[in-house]
């Protein structure tokens, strides 16, 4: 079967549209700089041949690691550009937004040129809150989560019908709704660690429906690969693999394929750092955290939790538990 | 009215079977608070965002259950009809304009607080030069911990007479501020774009709606106070946080040439 090309995205068409819209308003004379917001694991990329000039205007498309530190503008040589990875334009440190802000102002100044710019939604959403930089970009268009039906079609793209097989399995062990997690908590004045009831929405949802509506072993497999990765497409991917045992998949295997924790403080700041810029050298970690936190120490521990990867010195999010870093770091304000 | 009295006390009988009743109602009583207590405190270290109302159930039943425990023993102990009633009632009243009247008061202002709620348990509250986060609230007193780990009792008639400030007033995040001083001779612009940038890069930090992140200057005389207000994540995280930014923007502050007040001596003094 034919592969889509950027399969990884399957509603990227509309986001091109919306792109389109935005470079002929430019070309009537309305500029509205664009963000797009990519989640964690997105390959998604907009090329110049994605969008059409009317008038002849050049795109050019550029990526943050190709300029001179500093000067991000400068290079930008198109009428309209399109700037990928921009989440890469800060760091975590005091300082370390000179780069981000000039290229804001610089971006605000210039109105001969038409910016589109590519970042990590997550990195997005923090500059925004901490620099107020959404004001820059009145277009934004954010790449959604993806619905049962776009994950189920983009994994089984790579497969031939029948190719494989869906079992629900032999001994169906029953799901909890209420699990019990350890955490540490301070009772009767003293710090403890306690096991604390967590009630899973997912499970409950689940237990209410199974009396309701009846779900074949595909579609319970994709259910729970598209609540365990949030809709994101890389972690679904990732949790595929995992889960298959070729040509077998249960529902079962997808379960055991992610793995539950919780983080402290330390962790979440570290983890939530290393999310939004989606992979990040060690040592650029150490330069921007290493005065907040004992970062090999953490570091070691993100990775025996299975929250981080990374041996060749960078360090990314393990796509397969995405959607409980992502529950983690909610509960510490960090996405 | 002595005959009244003596009529009433006559109405006392204290066996062994009622003792062991009256042991049994308060010890079920101990531990039904003890046990709601428990589960209150689990519970809100679960559910943080409602942590301290959750907290405020346990006054609450606190309240309920010693209220019912002291009608139980008055019913044991005496065979209260109307009259038994109203002797005690003036009993009562004599004892609280002889000598009980501070602790009665307190009582009252303590169920009072109770229902008002003009801060939780686990608030930062500051009270007549006493500031700390609010542990128990009882019939007598609130009780506060300082953050040199002193626990403060403040009779709760005090609590309601004067004013209390309570910072974060039920919310796990709180506002806090910071001060840094400086010479005169300082960018000012730029130690404030410090100050921000030291705030927003704080793991301890909540960046987000409703959460801004103010930075002020005020110029004196001889030196310049610069004033960063923000929020904490973690309400216990509050001194953390303070010197987390203080040293952070101190050491960015030291690196641009930025300088703390130099004392200011007249001419002709100090050479």
């Amino acid at each position: 079967m034919e592969q889509k090309e950027n399969e990884g995205d399957v509603k990227r068409q509309a986001i091109i549209d919306s792109v389109q819209d935005a470079v002929e308003s430019f070309e009537t004379g309305q500029r509205l700089n664009v963000a797009i917001l990519t989640p964690p694991f997105s390959n998604f990329s907009i090329m110049s041949r994605d969008l059409h000039s009317s008038k002849g205007l050049s795109i050019k498309r550029h990526s943050i690691s190709s300029f001179p530190e500093g000067e991000p503008l400068d290079e930008a040589t198109g009428t309209i550009n399109i700037i990928e990875g921009c989440q890469h334009l800060y760091r975590m440190r005091i300082g370390g937004f000179a780069v981000l802000k000039k290229f804001i102002r610089d971006i605000n100044d210039d109105d001969k040129r038409l910016f589109i710019t590519v970042w990590n939604a997550n990195a997005f959403r923090y500059l925004d809150y901490a620099l107020g930089i959404g004001k820059a970009f009145p277009l934004q268009v954010r790449i959604p989560e993806l619905t049962l039906g776009d994950i189920r079609e983009a994994i089984m793209a790579s497969y031939d019908e029948d190719e494989i097989q869906f079992e629900y399995d032999e001994f169906q062990p029953r799901e909890r709704v209420i699990e019990w997690m350890p955490t540490r908590a301070r009772v009767f004045s003293k710090d403890m660690e306690i096991r604390l009831p967590r009630i899973e929405s997912s499970a409950l949802r689940r237990a209410i429906l199974r009396r309701k509506v009846y779900l074949s072993a595909e579609d319970k497999v994709f259910t729970q690969i598209q609540y365990l990765s949030r809709g994101n497409l890389g972690a679904a991917k990732e949790i595929w693999i995992r889960s298959l045992q070729y040509p077998v998949i249960r529902p079962t295997y997808v379960l055991n394929a992610c793995k539950k924790f919780m983080m402290d403080n330390e962790e979440a700041f570290v983890a939530a750092n290393i999310l939004r810029k989606g992979k990040v050298p060690m040592d650029e970690l150490r330069e921007d955290l290493g005065d907040q936190v004992a970062l090999d120490a953490t570091v070691a521990t993100l990775k025996q939790k299975g929250i981080v990867k990374g041996g060749d010195g960078n360090l990314s999010i393990k796509a397969e538990n995405l959607g409980f870093t992502l529950d983690s770091l909610a509960k510490h304000g960090m996405v | 009215m002595e005959d009244a009295i003596l009529d009433f006390l006559a109405t006392f009988s204290l066996d062994i079977p009622t003792l062991i009743y009256l042991f049994t109602v308060i010890l079920v009583a101990v531990v039904a608070v003890r046990v709601v207590a428990l589960t209150m405190n689990i519970l809100a270290a679960r559910f943080k965002s409602q942590g301290n109302k959750l907290r405020m159930l346990i006054p609450m039943f606190k309240l309920l259950v010693y209220a019912g425990v002291i009608f139980l023993i008055l019913t044991s102990v005496f065979d209260l009809g109307s009259a038994e009633i109203l002797v005690f009632s003036g009993l009562f009243g004599a004892a609280v304009g002889l000598g009980l009247k501070d602790v009665f008061a307190d009582m009252v202002t303590g169920i009072i607080i109770v229902f008002e709620k003009p801060y939780h348990i686990g608030d930062r509250v500051r009270v007549e030069g006493h500031y700390g986060e609010v542990k128990d609230m009882g019939f007598r007193a609130t009780r506060i911990l300082t953050p040199d780990d002193d626990l403060v009792s403040v009779p709760n008639l005090l609590m309601f007479n004067t004013p209390v400030a309570s910072t974060n007033y039920g919310s796990p995040h709180m506002m806090v501020t910071i001060d840094i001083y400086t010479d005169f001779d300082c960018d000012r612009q730029a130690v404030l774009g410090v100050l921000h940038e030291a705030v927003v890069t704080s793991r301890f930090s909540t960046i987000g709606n409703g959460y801004p992140v103010i930075t002020l200057v005020k110029d004196f005389p001889y030196y310049v106070r610069f004033r960063v207000r923000s929020y904490v994540w973690e309400m216990a995280d509050e001194f953390v946080y303070e010197t987390d930014i203080t040293v952070r923007a101190w050491n960015e502050l030291r690196r641009m040439g930025v300088r703390p007040p130099r004392l200011a001596l007249p001419e002709g003094i100090g050479g």
